[in-house]
């Protein structure tokens, strides 16, 4: 149900996506691609710093892969990457590669490797990494546009935060990341990531996001999705009128009665198809955007850290 | 010989353990803040010794440190390919000991010294050898065989330390050197491991003659067993476990290694155990060791002993921790001849990769005949390791 309901989002959103201008926001400056020689030195400082879990030939399955269970490590064979800035189901550029192994996976035992290797050695082992799927070679760089992050807005009011926690809900984010984001949604225990491994959606509660703590990182996060995860991109889904969101989704019964009659009075205040598609490319690029915004808010405010989770945090963890 | 000579040559052995052995601190709590085994940082899967890849260039350098922006220290890579890997552990410790009554000691002292070499034969079977200041080494064949993503089973054949209880390197805990767990109590023989997870099961046919005697001149062998059980539950980790070294026939030697006339039986039990969340990790062990020496009459000259380990350690920050120790010791609860107790507080900064820097306290109650010359003992250690 879940499946066909993203299907049809894509499918009533297609049509935007089409008319949205070209992403192309420049990112940031990247060291220069290593020579032949530092190629060679990524190999190496691959056997020597990542082999060990992602193994000797990326398929995820290094000696000590399985020893720390979920998440398992990164299979690079298949092309699938979550930490992108590119669409669903596309290849990452190299700086999401440098990106993820330079600040690491917070939550996992991914860790931030940019205090201990330089740009260019970091740059080398993510040129490296691309050397494991076919599918790096079979589509260029160039055809993979980065999505444009616009610039964060300022803080968001209480009113913003409804309207954020409101999209939370139609938007079905709460099947998987549960009601107060604690991901225990009443999907959350049947989901399993592409290798048909038992995934845990995260708890959002915590403030510790694999991709990123800033509110650039979890807007890509939510934009993109998370390929080979269950996460899917909200990017073009968040772009359709209210036509589209009419169904709840088949969990709907389990969410409290008082939220329900809530969301369901909200959806009706949501413009309709037709006004958004009679909106001009820029506009109705600005109108994902702002939407997203929300979202990204109202998940940024869920994080909440007490005393006891003080001190129940592993201070060395990534 | 009688109860009260056994309980005189074990409190003048624990005085020269005491003024010669000094602590290295302890690393399960690692294995047990992570959830993981031992043998996921340490070659050799009883834990201890040389690191492995993932210990030396993962874990080390990016668990450990406190990690100040821009630093970019690393280990010494002195691998040649994946054949041979090198390591080494040095501890240098300053140790200001100072008695209720007469002369402390006031001395430098290198603690460890230790050279590693693991050599890959083919894959799984690796070859380690461990050179040990003072003439201590340790030479091993190892097997490794994984079977799935959670079961592996190994072989080991050669010269190491018997696997039992919490393998803790401050060797002059209680829970150690007092009942043959010493830095040089090494012996010869086989184990063989099984990793069910969450279960490791370890058993080990040995000569029983830990020390410098190469050969065993008694037709019996020792035999050693332990079971861990460590796991997660959410963001709890725990462990369990027993362990059991049973030398039938025994040695010339007391429960802590020393020779002593006539053969022995020596047995060995006891409980381990811990749990971790986030910054907090408590660890526990309670020993009980039996010493039974031939002579006509066995149940008079049987002694019992019992000693006990607690600790907590808090990781304030990564790479600075606090840890607070309370050992607990009878050396013969037959004659009630005394007990002891111990305290330590101290911290633990890892400045840099590579590199631990450690300050402890610790003081000694002594109850009875058995304990009278090490009551109101303080010691104030600092140390420095260096490891890669």
């Amino acid at each position: 149900m879940r499946i066909e309901w993203m299907v049809a989002a894509a499918t009533l959103s297609s049509a935007a996506a089409a008319m949205l201008p070209a992403c192309s926001t420049p990112q940031p400056a990247s060291p220069s691609s290593p020579s032949g020689a530092e190629a060679s030195d990524g190999k190496r400082l691959y056997e020597q710093r990542c082999a060990t879990c992602h193994g000797i030939h990326g398929d995820g399955r290094g000696p000590t892969a399985h020893v720390y269970g979920s998440p398992a490590p990164r299979d690079f064979t298949r092309g699938l990457y979550e930490f992108r800035t590119t669409d669903a189901g596309k290849l990452p550029v190299r700086a999401d590669l440098v990106r993820t192994i330079g600040q690491g996976i917070p939550g996992t035992t991914m860790p931030a490797w940019r205090s201990l290797l330089s740009p260019r050695e970091i740059e080398a082992i993510a040129q490296y990494i691309e050397s494991f799927s076919p599918r790096f070679a079979a589509e260029p760089e160039s055809a993979r546009a980065p999505i444009a992050i616009p610039p964060e807005p300022p803080p968001p009011s209480a009113t913003d935060l409804e309207v954020g926690r409101m999209f939370y809900f139609t938007f079905r984010c709460w099947e998987c990341h549960g009601v107060y984001g604690e991901g225990d949604g009443p999907a959350a225990a049947t989901l399993a990531d592409e290798w048909k491994r038992p995934i845990r959606p995260a708890d959002l509660t915590r403030g510790v996001y694999k991709s990123g703590a800033t509110g650039a990182d979890l807007y890509r996060t939510i934009a993109t999705g998370l390929d080979g995860t269950p996460m899917p991109t909200f990017r073009l889904a968040v772009v359709v009128g209210k036509e589209g969101l009419a169904d709840l989704g088949k969990h709907i019964d389990k969410l409290d009665p008082a939220i329900r009659a809530k969301v369901t009075a909200f959806v009706q205040t949501l413009p309709t198809d037709e006004q958004i598609f009679a909106l001009s490319d820029p506009d109705r690029a600005k109108f994902g955007e702002r939407r997203l915004w929300l979202l990204t808010g109202y998940v940024k405010s869920l994080a909440h850290r007490g005393v006891f989770d003080w001190l129940s945090h592993d201070p060395s963890a990534p | 010989m009688t109860r009260l000579a056994h309980a005189v040559a074990a409190t003048l052995a624990f005085i020269v353990v005491s003024l010669f052995a000094l602590p290295a601190w302890s690393l399960p709590r690692f294995a047990l803040r992570e959830g993981v085994p031992c043998s996921t940082c340490h070659v050799n899967p009883s834990g201890g010794g040389m690191r492995n890849a993932y210990g030396r260039y993962v874990y080390g350098p990016t668990r450990l440190p406190l990690g100040f922006p821009g630093s970019r220290e690393r280990a010494p890579q002195l691998d040649l390919g994946d054949t041979l890997a090198f390591g080494a552990d040095a501890r240098t410790a300053y140790i200001d000991q100072r008695p209720k009554t007469g002369e402390g000691l006031r001395t430098f002292f290198q603690m460890q010294a230790d050279l590693y070499v693991a050599a890959r034969v083919f894959d799984g079977l690796t070859l380690y050898y461990d050179q040990g200041a003072y003439g201590s080494f340790e030479a091993i064949a190892l097997y490794q065989k994984p079977l799935t993503d959670w079961a592996s089973v190994y072989v080991k054949a050669g010269r190491f330390m018997p696997t039992y209880g919490l393998r803790l390197e401050n060797h002059n805990l209680w829970i150690r050197q007092d009942i043959g767990y010493g830095p040089r109590d090494k012996e010869q023989g086989v184990e063989v491991g099984a990793q069910i997870a969450p279960f490791l099961v370890q058993v080990g046919l040995l000569n029983g003659v830990p020390g410098e005697r190469q050969l065993d001149d008694n037709k019996g062998k020792a035999f050693v067993a332990r079971v861990e059980a460590l796991g997660r539950l959410g963001p709890l980790r725990l462990m369990f476990g027993g362990s059991y070294y049973r030398n039938q026939t025994g040695v010339k030697s007391d429960a802590s290694g020393k020779t002593v006339d006539g053969r022995s039986n020596l047995w060995r039990a006891g409980l381990f155990g811990g749990a971790s969340l986030g910054r907090f990790t408590y660890l526990a062990e309670a020993d009980l060791v039996r010493l039974e020496p031939f002579s006509a009459n066995k149940t008079d000259s049987k002694s019992y002993s019992f000693q006990s380990h607690q600790e907590l350690d808090v990781l304030v920050v990564r790479g600075l921790e606090l840890t607070f120790n309370f050992e607990y010791r009878e050396p013969d609860l037959d004659t009630k001849s005394g007990s002891m107790r111990r305290v330590a507080l101290g911290f633990e900064v890892y400045p840099m990769p590579n590199l631990e820097l450690k300050a402890l306290y610790r003081h000694v109650w002594g109850k009875g005949p058995a304990s009278r010359s090490l009551d109101g003992l303080s010691e104030y250690i600092a140390m420095a390791h260096v490891f890669f």
